[in-house]
C-alpha cells in the first residue's frame, strides 16, 4: 500500500509540475493564435520581450550583475507578472480540450436546472451570457436594456449629431440603423427583463433626431425576420441582411446624389457547401450546434484600389473565397475572412467616373457594405472608431474631401454607446 | 510550489530549509504585490530588532525598559498597519464631521498586512510575557513572519506554535500526503464552490434591492454565507496543507462555524486564530486591567474587542457596525442569555445562531449602510416573494445546484467520513486518495476554463 500511496503522491506532484514540464519537453515555439477564440494568445518569447532579451544577452556577455538587475526589475513589474499569468493560462497543455470538457459540464448542469422550468431558451454556458434558443436552434445574445442611462446616452449622441450638423452644414449626413434581435420586441427573453429595450430606444432616438439628417431604418418584424437576415451562431447579418441594407442605403444616398451609378447586380449568390460557419457565439460557448450556411453575393466591381490602415491591398479578401482559397477548419471567422478584418481606416478608390466622395462610419456590419457602396463613389473612406480612437470629423475633412457622410450600424453605433461611437467633432 | 517543496527536501542542512522558506515567501509576495516588498522588510527588521532588544532588557531585569520596548514594538506595528489601512478612513471621517477638505490619495493595501502585523505584535508581546525567547536567527525569524502559506490570509500564528517545526524541519512522507489532501480539498472548496457562488452573489448584491423579491434575497444571503466560509476556510485548508507538506503545523482556523449553538460558540469556531489573538492580547488584559469595575465589565470589554475586530476586517463603517453587532450580541449572551439559550432545544439554538450570523453577513457584504434597509425589506418580503429582478434576469438560475455541495462541505458529516477512512486506512483510503486526485484534476479544469478570483480575506 505504501508504494501505491507514493504513486498517488507522485501523480499529484506531476500534475502540479505538468505545465512547466510540458513546456520544457515540448521545447518548441508557443502557440500564438487561437483560431477558435479568434484572438492572440499570451506567450513569453525572449524576442518579443526586449528586457528579457537584453538580460539574456548580458548573461551571454557574462555581465551577470546587470542581467540580474534587469531580471529583478522585470520580475517586480506588474505588467510582466500579469502577462506571465496569462501565459500560464493560455499556454496550458490541452487547454482547448479542457475548456470544451468544462463547457460540456456547464451545459449538463444548466440543462438539468432548466428541465424543471420547461423553458425553451436557456444559457448556452455559465460564463458568456449567451443563450440557446431550442425552438429555432440558434444562439442569442442577451437583451439590451432601456433605462434612464440609455436615454441619457441617446441625448448625448443627439447633441453630438446636432453639433456635427452645425459645424458642417454643407455635407449630407445619412444614418442607417439596423435592428438586432437584442433590442427588438421579438427577443424571447424580453418577458423576463422589465428593462428590455423592445424597440424603445430607436423610437426615443428617432423622436429626437435633428432636422437635416437623412435617416433610414431596417426594423425586424418578427423572429422569422431575424432568422432570415442574421446568422444563427454569429451576431452579424448574413447575405440577405447585407443586400437588403445595400438596397435601402443606395436608395437613401441617391436622393441627394442624382448621377449615382446604377445599383450593382447582386442577384447571384454563391454558397460554400464545405464551410460550416460557426460564428462568435458558437466559438465563445462551444455549444454543439450545427453551423450556418455560408453564402455570399457575387458582384462584378469596377476597377479599384484598396488601402487599409495605410497599406495597399492587392485585392479584396473575398476574391480568395471566389477562387476557392479558404479554410474549412471549424470555428474560422468566415465573416471577417471574407469581408475584411478590423481596420481603423479603409480607403477605396473606384474608377467609375464619379467625382463624389463618401465617408462611412460603422462597425463590422459596415465592412460587408463598404465595397458595394464605395463602387458608386470615386473615393470612399471607411472608419471604425474602435480602432481610430482620435478621429475628429473636422480634422478629417481638412485632409480628405468628402461629400456624403454615412453612419451605419446597430444601436450602439448609431445612438446608444458613448465610449467608442461618439463622433469626434 | 513544487519547486519550493523539492528544494526544501533535497537540501541537506536543516538551516537551509528555513532559507528556502523565507526566500520563496519573499518571491511569492513580490510576485503578488511587488510594490510593497519594502513593507514586509520593514516589518521583519522592526520586530526582529525589537525582539532582541526586549530580550536583553529582560535578561538585565530592566522591567521599565522592557515595558517601553514592548510598547514601542506594538505601537510601531500598529502605525504600520494604520498608515496603510486606516489613514484614508480616518481622513474621510474627519471630512465628514468637520467642514474641511483634505487632499489625499488612497494607498493600495500591502498584501496580508493585517496578518503579518498581528503576527509581529504577538511575537513582541509573547517575549514581553516570557512565553518565548527572542529569535536570534534572522533567517528563521523571517521564515516565521513571512511564511508564504499563511502570509496572505493567516492563520495568525504565534511564534511559540511554530518554533519547534522551524528549528527541526522534518521530512515525513505521510504528513506530505496529509498536506496534499488538505491542499486539494481547500483548492476545490475555493475554486469549484466559492467562486461559482460568487458569480451569483456578485450579481445579486449589485442589483437594486427595491426590485428584489424575498426568494432571491434569501438565496443571495444563503449563497454569500456559504461563499465566505468556503473561500476563507478553503484558503486556510490550502495554507495548512502546504504547511504540512513543509513539515510545519499551522493552527486550525475553522471548526464548522455554521453548526454553532450560540454566537459565542460561533466565535470559537470562526477565524479561530483571530479570536484567540484578540482574547489573548486584548480581552484578557482588559479584564485584568479593569478588574475593579463591578458593572458590565465583561460586556463592555466584549464590545471594545469586537469593535476592533470589525475595524480589523476593513476600514469602513459597515465593518465597525458589523463588529459592534457581534459585540452587542456577545454582551447579551454573557449577561445570562447564553445560559438560558443552553436550556432550549438544539434545533432552536442552531436556528437562533445561523439567523444572527446571516444577518451579520449583510452588514459585512453591503458596504453602503444606506442600502441595508432595502435589503432587509426584500428579505422580509416587502417586495413580495418575487419581483422584477429574478434569477432569470440575473442569469443565475443554474447556480442553485451549487448550494448542495456547498452545504455538504460546510457541515461535519462529510469531513467525519473522510476522517474515519483516514484512520481506518487500507483500500478505502486508497480509493479516497484517487478521489482526491480526480478532484484535483477537476479543479484544474475549472481554473483553466473559468479562471481564478482573488481570495476574499486577502482584502483585509
Amino acid at each position: 500500500l505504501k508504494k501505491i500511496f507514493s504513486f498517488v503522491l507522485t501523480i499529484f506532484f506531476l500534475l502540479i509540475l505538468a505545465v512547466p514540464v510540458l513546456w520544457v519537453v515540448k521545447g518548441n515555439e508557443p502557440q500564438e493564435v487561437s483560431l477558435v477564440e479568434a484572438r492572440n494568445l499570451a506567450a513569453i518569447k525572449p524576442a518579443s520581450t526586449p528586457n528579457l532579451q537584453r538580460a539574456l544577452n548580458l548573461i551571454n556577455e557574462k555581465k551577470y550583475f546587470d542581467a540580474a538587475k534587469i531580471l529583478i526589475d522585470l520580475y517586480t513589474n506588474v505588467s510582466f507578472i500579469k502577462n506571465f499569468e496569462r501565459v500560464v493560462s493560455d499556454q496550458f497543455p490541452y487547454r482547448m480540450s479542457i475548456i470544451e470538457f468544462s463547457k460540456a459540464l456547464d451545459r449538463w448542469i444548466i440543462k438539468f436546472v432548466y428541465s424543471l422550468t420547461d423553458d425553451p431558451v436557456y444559457p448556452a454556458d455559465m460564463t458568456s451570457d449567451i443563450y440557446y434558443d431550442s425552438i429555432n436552434d440558434q444562439l442569442l445574445d442577451p437583451i439590451i436594456r432601456f433605462n434612464a442611462n440609455t436615454m441619457e446616452n441617446i441625448n448625448l449622441r443627439i447633441e453630438n449629431y446636432e453639433n456635427l450638423l452645425n459645424l458642417h452644414p454643407e455635407k449630407n449626413f445619412y444614418l442607417y440603423y439596423h435592428q438586432n434581435i437584442e433590442d427588438s420586441e421579438y427577443h424571447p427573453l424580453n418577458p423576463y427583463f422589465p428593462e428590455a429595450d423592445k424597440g424603445q430606444s430607436i423610437k426615443y432616438f428617432e423622436n429626437r433626431l435633428p432636422e437635416g439628417i437623412n435617416f433610414e431604418k431596417f426594423l425586424l418584424t418578427g423572429m422569422n425576420d431575424h432568422l432570415k437576415y442574421y446568422y444563427r451562431t454569429d451576431h452579424h447579418w448574413n447575405v440577405n441582411g447585407i443586400l437588403r441594407a445595400y438596397e435601402e442605403i443606395y436608395g437613401m444616398l441617391s436622393r441627394n446624389f442624382h448621377g449615382i451609378s446604377p445599383i450593382l447586380d447582386h442577384n447571384q449568390i454563391v454558397n460554400f457547401p464545405d464551410i460550416e460557419f460557426l460564428g462568435r457565439m458558437a466559438r465563445l460557448t462551444f455549444y454543439p450546434i450545427e453551423g450556418d450556411n455560408f453564402s455570399v453575393e457575387l458582384v462584378d466591381f469596377p476597377p479599384y484600389e484598396l488601402v487599409m490602415d495605410g497599406n495597399t491591398i492587392k485585392e479584396m479578401p473575398r476574391f480568395d473565397y471566389y477562387e476557392g482559397n479558404y479554410s474549412t477548419v471549424p470555428y474560422v471567422n468566415h465573416y471577417n475572412e471574407f469581408y475584411g478584418n478590423v481596420a481603423g481606416l479603409t480607403e477605396y478608390t473606384f474608377e467609375n467616373g464619379s467625382n463624389r466622395n463618401l465617408l462611412i462610419i460603422g462597425s463590422s456590419y459596415r465592412y460587408a457594405l463598404d465595397p458595394l457602396l464605395a463602387s458608386h463613389y470615386n473615393k470612399t473612406f471607411c472608419v471604425d472608431l474602435r480602432s481610430y480612437r482620435d478621429f475628429s470629423l473636422s480634422g478629417f475633412l481638412v485632409s480628405h474631401r468628402v461629400d456624403d457622410i454615412l453612419i451605419v450600424g446597430e444601436n450602439n453605433v448609431l445612438f446608444q454607446d458613448t465610449a467608442y461611437w461618439m463622433i469626434g467633432e | 510550489l513544487p519547486i519550493v517543496l523539492i528544494l526544501f527536501y533535497i537540501l541537506p542542512r536543516k538551516g537551509w530549509r528555513n532559507l528556502v522558506l523565507a526566500l520563496s515567501s519573499f518571491g511569492f509576495f513580490a510576485w503578488a504585490d511587488p510594490t510593497h516588498i519594502h513593507v514586509l522588510l520593514v516589518s521583519i527588521i522592526l520586530n526582529y530588532a525589537l525582539g532582541i532588544l526586549l530580550g536583553k532588557t529582560q535578561d538585565n531585569e530592566k522591567e521599565k525598559a522592557a515595558k517601553t520596548h514592548m510598547w514601542i514594538g506594538v505601537i510601531l506595528n500598529l502605525l504600520l498597519l494604520g498608515f496603510y489601512k486606516y489613514t484614508g478612513f480616518f481622513l474621510d471621517t474627519i471630512e465628514a464631521i468637520l467642514p474641511v477638505t483634505i487632499n489625499y490619495t488612497k494607498r493600495a493595501l500591502p498584501l496580508g498586512i493585517s496578518f503579518f502585523t498581528f503576527s509581529g505584535i504577538s511575537y513582541i508581546l509573547d517575549i514581553y510575557n516570557e512565553v518565548n525567547r527572542p529569535e536570534t536567527n534572522l533567517i528563521r525569524f523571517s521564515a516565521y513572519l513571512v511564511m508564504f502559506p499563511k502570509l496572505v490570509q493567516g492563520p495568525i500564528t504565534r511564534f511559540i506554535q511554530i518554533k519547534d517545526d522551524l528549528l527541526q524541519p522534518k521530512f515525513i512522507p505521510l504528513r506530505i500526503m496529509e498536506g496534499a489532501r488538505r491542499f486539494v480539498g481547500g483548492l476545490a472548496k475555493k475554486v469549484i464552490l466559492a467562486d461559482s457562488l460568487s458569480i451569483a452573489t456578485n450579481k445579486i448584491f449589485a442589483a437594486n434591492f427595491n426590485e428584489m423579491g424575498a426568494g432571491l434575497a434569501w438565496f443571495g444571503l444563503i449563497a454569500y454565507t456559504l461563499q465566505i466560509y468556503l473561500d476563507f476556510s478553503g484558503y486556510t485548508d490550502m495554507a495548512i496543507g502546504v504547511g504540512q507538506m513543509l513539515g510545519l503545523k499551522l493552527p486550525e482556523n475553522f471548526n464548522f462555524p455554521y453548526i454553532s449553538r450560540s454566537i459565542s460558540d460561533f466565535w470559537r469556531r470562526w477565524h479561530i486564530t483571530l479570536g484567540a489573538w484578540f482574547r489573548t492580547y486584548l480581552f484578557i488584559p482588559l479584564e485584568f486591567a479593569r478588574k475593579k469595575e463591578k458593572h458590565f465589565r465583561q460586556q463592555s470589554n466584549l464590545l471594545i474587542v469586537f469593535l476592533l475586530t470589525g475595524l480589523w476586517h476593513g476600514a469602513s463603517w459597515n465593518f465597525v457596525i458589523w463588529g459592534a453587532y457581534y459585540g452587542l450580541i456577545l454582551a447579551i449572551e454573557a449577561s445570562g442569555f447564553g445560559k438560558k439559550l443552553k436550556r432550549i432545544t438544539p434545533f432552536l439554538q442552531h436556528t437562533y445562531s445561523i439567523i444572527l450570523i446571516m444577518i451579520g453577513w449583510i452588514f459585512f457584504r453591503i458596504v453602503d449602510v444606506q442600502e441595508w434597509g432595502s435589503f432587509f425589506g426584500a428579505l422580509i418580503g416587502l417586495n413580495g416573494w418575487a419581483n422584477s429582478i429574478t434569477f432569470r434576469s440575473l442569469n443565475i438560475l443554474f447556480h442553485i445546484p451549487f448550494l448542495i455541495p456547498s452545504i455538504l462541505f460546510s457541515l461535519p458529516p462529510l469531513h467525519r467520513l473522510g476522517e474515519k477512512i483516514r484512520i481506518k486506512g487500507g483500500k478505502a483510503l486508497l480509493l479516497l486518495d484517487f478521489g482526491y486526485l480526480a478532484l484535483f484534476l477537476f479543479t484544474l479544469i475549472f481554473i483553466v476554463s473559468k479562471g481564478f478570483t482573488a481570495f476574499m480575506y486577502a482584502e483585509f
